[in-house]
């Protein structure tokens, strides 16, 4: 059966929900570096990078980590004595970002995502390698980049490290819909153990 | 450990729009709940982000730390279960315990065939 069969939504192993169960993998750093840094800052820093590189999925598992140790954490809102975790902060104008500084002031702290430094000091800078690229498409199908015929290097870069439109070409390429950029897996022939 | 199953009546897992769905939920749960509820609900699942809704529930009163309890949930109109490439709509019952949010589902069709909706097939193009 050829790729071109594709399968069903429901059944694609890069299917959004399954993408989503994907947590966050430090480069060269870790969880002690992170809070370290972040007690540093006092408790206020920015998770940095470009898309799909992973600042939401850190932010999350950030929150989930602070819970864990006791900490209240609050998304998008702002509570005295509780973190705020604002996912975006670009998306706020500069009237909306100046008035939630003022209403964080009596938060325990402030942490916010942003593509570019400069809303509150760099916590992190998120970033992706070849290697995390592989690993998920791994967790997610069970195979390898090279199961789908194309190397982890050749798809992280055709994406510019992007890990989430890297996993949707995946995605498209299991349904039977192969994208412009990955007509040369196309034609190199991709397995396709995964059409019902 | 907790347990929590739902089992529907006659094990009957396709449904007309606007039928009532039938069942029964057990569970042991590791402390006493605070709440036990029945969900009837949708979500999409695809390539892009994903939407869910819940349609009907109902929020079983006094529930005991093992109990099971017997429940009746009316099918909206639609949407329909649906099972295209790009996009699907999975329907189920889903009975979830607080504090903790354990849960646990039971998938189900919801559509006037009782087949999850096909896209149509695209017609040839003419060469």
């Amino acid at each position: 059966m050829s790729a071109a069969c594709g399968v069903d939504a429901a059944a694609n192993p890069f299917r959004a929900s399954r993408i989503l169960e994907f947590r966050y993998r430090f480069v060269d750093s870790g969880w002690d570096a992170l809070l370290s840094k972040l007690e540093a800052l006092g408790m206020r820093g920015a998770i940095v990078g470009p898309e799909g590189s992973g600042k939401t999925t850190l932010l999350e598992d950030l929150g989930e980590r602070l819970r864990r140790s006791g900490r209240r954490v609050i998304f998008g809102g702002v509570e005295a004595g509780a973190v705020t975790l604002l996912d975006g902060a670009e998306r706020l104008t500069r009237r909306q970002w100046r008035r939630f500084l003022r209403e964080a002031r009596e938060a325990a702290g402030l942490v916010v995502t942003a593509h570019r430094p400069g809303y509150l000091p760099t916590l992190i800078e998120t970033r992706t390698t070849p290697g995390i690229l592989d690993a998920a498409v791994l967790a997610a199908s069970g195979r390898r980049c090279e199961g789908f015929a194309v190397t982890p290097e050749e798809l992280w870069t055709r994406h510019g490290g992007n890990i989430r439109t890297a996993l949707r070409e995946l995605y498209d390429i299991c349904a039977g819909r192969v994208s412009p950029s990955s007509r040369g897996a196309q034609r190199r022939g991709i397995p396709d153990s995964f059409a019902t | 450990m907790s347990e929590i199953s739902v089992l529907l009546q006659d094990r009957k897992l396709a449904y007309r729009p606007g039928e009532t769905v039938r069942g029964t939920a057990y569970w042991t749960l590791g402390g006493q709940p605070e709440s036990v509820e029945v969900r009837l609900f949708w979500r999409t699942e695809g390539k892009g982000s994903t939407d869910t809704e819940i349609a009907a529930s109902r929020t079983f009163q006094n529930p005991a730390r093992t109990d099971r309890r017997d429940f009746e949930l009316v099918l909206p109109a639609g949407p329909y279960s649906y099972a295209g490439k790009l996009i699907a709509i999975l329907w189920s019952v889903e009975v979830i315990a607080e504090p903790g949010s354990e849960a646990e589902h039971q998938d189900i069709v919801v559509s006037p065939s009782g087949e999850p909706v096909r896209p149509a097939p695209l017609p040839e193009t003419p060469k």
